[in-house]
């Protein structure tokens, strides 16, 4: 009990020290469970969406293009042993114009044409409100009750809803909401399946059956019996293969969030790890009274592992609460970047779960090796007045530890780099490698302050090298509080060099790719299917008779089908003089003669995942020629769909695939007829229900991304030198401690306030100046190693371009940072009371 | 049998040029009830002798045998047992740990060997009464004059009801009138309660108290006498205070 009592109050008596510790914890708990969150929630929303759409289903069956075909294949799909219902639907994206007394509002959605009394043998409905649809129904629609309430609408109403043609319809009926429509960018409009046939379809024809199977049926073998009935073009699967382009869009977003996470851990363990070493230092004559009066060592280790539990247990309690505020904030993000509205965090046990477990883990075995040390304190200690201790070198088993670390890490790195070893490997070697090199300082610390102070000398003067003398009294110390600040700012200069380069690459793309004044499209293309809604040929015809324009390009885009692979093709004329794509080591003059000449263009992400290169072929499923072998002409960088698109001559689209309307309409101004253009532009977007963009609106939206992307990055940045600026104020305060009598001496024997108080901020800018170039090195090796291993782990180059301003920024903030945690314990060493300080030991 | 008893004890720091015999041979028994003194100048090697004794550090050669047990042939986790059920240890600068009341820091020792917390505390506040300190023991040290807290320091030292008291420089930290009756009150437990102490002191006022006193020089006894002890009349009032 007294134990336990001891242990407490001990903590308490250091509220800085133990604020440090478990604000590293809950910091190092916080990100992982946030990531965790934002990450299983986007997955999440994608499948949710899907789920609803496809309820009891377990299979569906569409046309590998996205196109329609006839209906009555759903009846001999019935007659297949193992399906019990074959449900058939018509599935197009739209737009839904509504009329709200506060103007015109426009919203994205999916139109779903479903048979009213089939329907329900896949999908379950509850009306909250009005009426359900019946084989009656004509221009009656049902919304879900969440996006109605969010847009305004009630039953009763009047709605436009458009997909290539206008129709009108009335609201007849709210559903209660089931899971997230959020990232479908809006919700579902319920409709009958004759009604869209004849607005938004062909009659006869539909775009998926859904497949209810018997209890108990093999869905692997029921999926090859119904292969086998099906047409040439058509395929069946699982409904969650759709959202394989989503998971392509996330995948790099959701590699930098967990590197992210990674390095929050390591740097929180590293706070701890230091904490507890300057906590038993400071109390080793207490720990001497102890074992002088009876406690056993293994009495002592209990009581400092017993502080890492209870610091460890507080701090991802903590950890847990930031952790579901940070989940909100990295959805927010990532719904940001892709445009779309944020659903509701889902809040996973596993997460908490995870982190509930290891947190107290991490905090215990941090605390592991100060407990270890306490082993080697004496009674002895007890009987003894303290004696300050000449300079120590740093242990060898911490030298060890850091040297093999290194050894193993970057070894194991250079293999993932080379693809000998696992890519996704890459990332925790890492963490390893930086955390391991973080433990080789306190070695190396004495001579690498010998340049440093030599270069601060002129500001420091003497001061500066009673300073020195000070960092270099205590190696392990000091050296681990270099290490912190030395990961706080490798993380920030390594991610942000990364992340800077990859939105470069992304401007780079935008620049190459995105080539025309006006763009007219219905609505932006589904960020997770790819699918958009068509827009009229006669625009083109309207478009490219008006007197300002000096070119117009037309553009398809459309999902297709290459292995397991959803992908995204793009089909155009490819006339121009610059070929729209970010060609990746390939000639433009040469490439667009290839692509007339009936080859493509492949994305790097698609083509990395499946192993292939530029002259070798890539079979795409097609509509009408069933799978066809294409030869790759080039690849290029793609930051649509994950990049997994290809890049198609428009006549070869069309003898693939069963092109209906276009996705959009490019259209350059003739030289100074701008505003003309807009002006006759506009009133065809209007009639045609069409969005007219310009390039610097699409610049705006692109703009969006990297905001969230920058606005993460600072976040991090930001976060890691505070939580430094918290180790380094630590560490001064326990050396002024320690330093107590010294600098009482000194202050007798002619040193003035002021330049005590320069003495500790001498030591801050030492550690500083040495933490700080030290990881900006590192976080520049970090920056490289990424770039190179980023096309292997993602398909996607990112150049290695140096950012000055970064490197200069971080090295000012950080130093700014570094004196300010100064502050306090400096004057706290000024204001020292003579008298007592002479008598402390 | 003895209380403590040492053969040949020697104690060796370092080696080649920087070797120093801190004890060369120390020969000593002390019996049951017997108090002690150790004086001897500075590099003598009593504070040495005083920390084998405790069973705090280990001889180079030689056995201090405390009832019979010889504390050089146990381990580390051994001699810390032998310490905490045993030994008591008062020392100059007290030792208190600073965030445990007076009572905690008493019943600290007998937490550690396993008793539990009630008994504990109950044998605490008893060996607070003994030692006049039963009203404060809700204090923090920080709260307590130097005195009171070298007079917790006894309670602790003697709430494990220990076969040994080891007392170094007891009244170094202690003003003449605090140190007086830290002497009176160690004086008042070899009378009334036979308990056996060994106390290491500068001070020859202090020393007079023993019954024995012992010189040390360059590591070896230079002479070991019995003694009466002294009370001076001013410490009669002491006593009175004590009773």
């Amino acid at each position: 009990m007294t134990l336990w009592k001891l242990m407490v109050r001990e903590v308490a008596r250091r509220p800085g020290r133990a604020t440090l510790t478990l604000l590293s914890i809950a910091i190092g708990v916080g990100a992982y469970i946030a990531v965790s969150l934002g990450i299983a929630t986007t997955r999440q929303a994608y499948e949710q969406m899907y789920q609803m759409i496809s309820g009891r289903a377990a299979l569906e069956i569409t046309s590998k293009g996205g196109g329609f075909f006839d209906q009555d294949l759903a009846e001999t799909v019935e007659q297949v042993p193992g399906v019990r219902a074959a449900v058939p639907t018509v599935q197009r994206p739209g737009v839904l114009f509504f009329n709200h007394p506060g103007g015109r509002k426009r919203f994205d959605l999916t139109i779903m044409g479903i048979d009213p009394a089939k329907d329900r043998e896949a999908r379950d409905y509850e009306v909250r409100e009005g009426e359900f649809l019946d084989a009656k129904s004509g221009r009656e629609t049902l919304l879900e009750v969440s996006f109605a309430e969010g847009a305004g609408i009630g039953v009763g109403d009047e709605v436009t809803i458009f997909s290539g043609r206008t129709n009108y319809f009335t609201v007849v009926g709210l559903l209660e909401p089931r899971g997230v429509a959020a990232f479908n960018k809006g919700g579902i409009a319920f409709m009958s399946l004759r009604t869209a046939q004849r607005y938004f379809a062909h009659r006869g024809h539909i775009t998926t059956i859904d497949l209810v199977l018997q209890p108990g049926a093999d869905e692997s073998a029921v999926a090859r019996r119904v292969q086998e009935v099906l047409p040439q073009g058509l395929d069946v699967h699982a409904p969650a293969t759709r959202t394989q382009l989503a998971r392509g869009m996330t995948a790099s977003v959701e590699q930098g969030l967990s590197v992210a996470s990674a390095f929050a851990v390591a740097l929180a363990l590293f706070i701890i790890l230091n904490a507890f070493l300057m906590n038993v230092s400071e109390r080793r004559p207490q720990l001497a009274v102890l074992r002088a009066v009876g406690a056993t060592r293994r009495q002592v280790v209990g009581l400092l592992l017993g502080e890492g539990v209870v610091l460890g247990t507080l701090g991802t309690a903590l950890g847990c609460l930031l952790g579901a505020v940070g989940g909100i904030g990295v959805m927010r993000g990532i719904a940001r970047m892709f445009v779309a509205t944020p659903p509701p965090i889902q809040f996973t046990p596993l997460p908490f779960e995870l982190a509930g477990s290891l947190g107290p883990v991490f905090s215990v075995l941090a605390a592991a090796v100060p407990a270890w040390l306490t082993t080697r304190i004496s009674p002895l200690e007890a009987m003894q007045p303290l004696v300050g201790e000449d300079a120590r070198r740093a242990p060898r088993w911490l030298t060890l530890i850091g040297g093999l670390g290194c050894l193993v890490s970057g070894v194991l790195l250079f293999g993932a780099m080379r693809g000998w070893v696992n890519p996704q490997a890459a990332i925790p070697l890492a963490v390893i490698l930086l955390a391991s090199s973080a433990l080789l300082i306190p070695q190396f610390l004495v001579p690498l302050d010998v340049p440093v102070g030599q270069l601060l000398s002129p500001i420091l003067r003497h001061e500066g090298r009673l300073a020195q003398r000070q960092v270099r009294r205590r190696p392990v110390r000091s050296g681990l509080t270099v290490g912190v600040l030395y990961i706080a700012v490798a993380v920030g200069v390594g991610l942000g060099t990364t992340i800077i380069n990859t939105i470069h690459s992304v401007h780079s793309w935008y620049d190459q790719t995105i080539l025309g004044d006006f763009f007219l499209r219905a609505a932006l293309p589904n960020t997770a299917t790819g699918e958009g809604v068509p827009v009229p040929l006669a625009v083109a015809d309207e478009v490219r008779s008006l007197p300002s324009v000096a070119s117009i390009d037309t553009v398809n885009f459309f999902p297709a089908q290459v292995d397991d692979r959803r992908v995204f093709v793009v089909a155009r004329e490819y006339n121009d003089r610059e070929l729209p794509m970010a060609l990746y080591q390939a000639d433009a003059n040469v490439v667009r003669r290839q692509l007339h000449a009936g080859e493509v263009v492949v994305g790097t992400v698609l083509a990395n995942h499946l192993g292939l290169v530029s002259g070798q072929e890539i079979t795409v499923q097609t509509e009408k020629q069933g799978a066809k072998r294409l030869t790759i002409a080039a690849l290029a960088v793609d930051y649509m769909v994950g990049g997994n698109i290809i890049y198609m001559h428009r006549p070869l689209a069309q003898r693939l695939f069963a092109l209906e309307g276009l996705s959009a309409v490019v259209v350059r101004a003739a030289p100074g007829a701008f505003h003309k253009l807009r002006a006759a532009l506009a009133p065809i977007a209007e009639n045609h229900h069409l969005m007219l963009q310009t390039s610097a609106d699409l610049r705006s939206l692109l703009g969006n991304y990297v905001n969230g992307v920058e606005g993460s990055l600072w976040g991090i940045l930001s976060l890691g030198l505070v939580v430094a600026a918290f180790g380094i104020a630590n560490t001064l305060t326990m050396n002024v401690l320690e330093q107590t009598r010294e600098i009482a001496l000194l202050r007798v024997v002619a040193m003035t306030r002021r330049q005590v108080r320069r003495l500790v901020v001498s030591q801050a800018a030492i550690m500083g100046t040495i933490g700080l170039g030290l990881g900006i090195l590192a976080g520049l090796t970090t920056a490289y190693l990424f770039s190179r291993a980023m096309l292997r782990l993602l398909g996607s180059p990112v150049p290695f371009i140096l950012q000055p301003w970064l490197l200069a920024g971080s090295f000012v903030i950080g130093m700014v940072v570094v004196l300010m945690a100064a502050y306090l314990p400096a004057r706290r060493a000024a204001k020292l009371d003579l008298l007592i300080a002479l008598q402390y030991e | 049998m003895s209380v403590l008893e040492t053969r040949a004890l020697t104690k060796t720091y370092g080696g080649g040029e920087l070797r120093v015999e801190a004890l060369r041979g120390v020969d000593l028994k002390v019996e049951q009830g017997e108090f002690l003194a150790i004086m001897g100048p500075s590099g003598s090697g009593k504070s040495t002798l005083l920390h084998l004794l405790g069973g705090v550090d280990a001889p180079s050669s030689g056995q201090v045998l405390l009832v019979g047990v010889d504390l050089a042939a146990l381990s580390d986790d051994e001699r810390t047992i032998i310490r905490r059920k045993r030994i008591g240890f008062i020392f100059q600068s007290f030792n208190l740990l600073p965030t445990l009341s007076a009572e905690e820091n008493v019943s600290l020792p007998l937490e550690l060997d396993g008793v539990r917390s009630g008994e504990a505390r109950r044998r605490a506040i008893a060996s607070l009464e003994l030692v006049a300190m039963s009203h404060r023991r809700t204090h923090l040290p920080s709260t307590l004059s130097g005195g009171e807290q070298q007079r917790v320091a006894i309670a602790r030292a003697l709430a494990i009801e220990p076969a040994l008291l080891l007392a170094d420089e007891p009244t170094g930290n202690l003003d003449s009138a605090n140190g007086r009756q830290v002497t009176a009150l160690l004086r008042r437990l070899v009378n009334e309660r036979q308990q056996t102490i060994v106390m290491v002191t500068h001070d020859q006022a202090v020393a007079a108290q023993a019954d024995r006193l012992v010189c040390l020089r360059d590591g070896l006894v230079e002479s070991d006498n019995e003694q009466t002890p002294v009370l001076p009349a001013r410490h009669a009032l002491a006593e009175e205070h004590y009773r």
